[in-house]
């Protein structure tokens, strides 16, 4: 997947978690831990990184790691 | 209402259901105590989660809402939750204020009249906590992200301040609150 590296990094950084801690089936809230407002700061650095703008329907589409890298491609 | 707070849960919970589990099994105790006859008959309701993920107790009698937060800044420890229980639909959010681009996410996702209500990064958290708390409290706003909903004209919140540092915002039309923590 296009991009996937880069996105997996600011992901873990804005989660305060591990790259390795990234795979595809672990959801934000649950198993990363991440609150509204992590969730919130992942996706509007994801923007600046890409210069893309994440609709809202699909933000809250995204509940994995997987989904965040599938739903993100459109953007790409 | 009763507010349950419980700073490293993770040491006596598997997750943050087991620990709302405890809280309403508690609440119903306290129920039974407080009420003039020994109702005996009152049984702990289960608490499950929606295809949503949200918390809800299995026969409807209560209702509840649960935040957690994990930090480094949480002092002495690095989780905390916090569950509140009523009669009536009830919201709650937690934060830790840390430092962030609190403008940019506001100028994003706030109302205009919410923004000049901003005036420094803890004004931010607390706002940003009655949204969340006002989204989880409403079972309808799934097509919604919290930040979205604005809370300016909206007068059934309450924010303190727990374990130092915490903020934590309640959403409900129940105005007797304790707090056991």
């Amino acid at each position: 997947m296009k991009n996937k590296d880069k996105i997996l990094n600011i992901l873990a950084d804005a989660l305060d978690v591990n790259v390795s801690d990234l795979s595809d089936d672990k959801r934000l809230r649950e198993d990363l831990k991440a609150d509204s407002l992590k969730e919130i700061k992942a996706f509007m650095a994801i923007e600046d990184s890409f210069d893309i703008e994440i609709e809202e329907e699909d933000a809250l589409a995204i509940k994995t790691v997987g989904d965040v890298i599938e739903i993100l491609q459109k953007y790409f | 209402m009763i507010v349950f707070t419980c700073l490293n849960y993770k040491k006596q919970y598997n997750d943050s259901i087991s620990y709302a589990q405890d809280c309403v099994e508690r609440y119903c105790t306290i129920l039974r105590m407080s009420s003039n006859t020994l109702n005996t008959k009152l049984k702990n309701p289960r608490v499950l989660k929606d295809k949503l993920g949200k918390p809800y107790v299995e026969d409807g009698s209560l209702y509840l809402s649960i935040s957690h937060t994990s930090s480094s800044l949480i002092k002495g420890d690095d989780n905390v939750i916090a569950v509140a229980i009523s009669n009536e639909a009830v919201g709650i959010d937690i934060e830790i204020p840390h430092r962030i681009d609190y403008q940019k996410i506001a100028k994003r996702y706030f109302s205009e009249k919410e923004i000049k209500s901003i005036s420094s990064i803890l004004d931010f958290f607390v706002l940003w906590t009655k949204k969340e708390a006002y989204y989880k409290a409403l079972s309808n706003q799934e097509n919604k992200i919290a930040a979205t909903l604005d809370v300016s004209e909206n007068k059934n919140f309450g924010t303190y301040y727990i374990y130092d540092n915490i903020v934590l915002s309640l959403y409900s039309n129940d105005k007797n609150i304790y707090f056991y923590v």
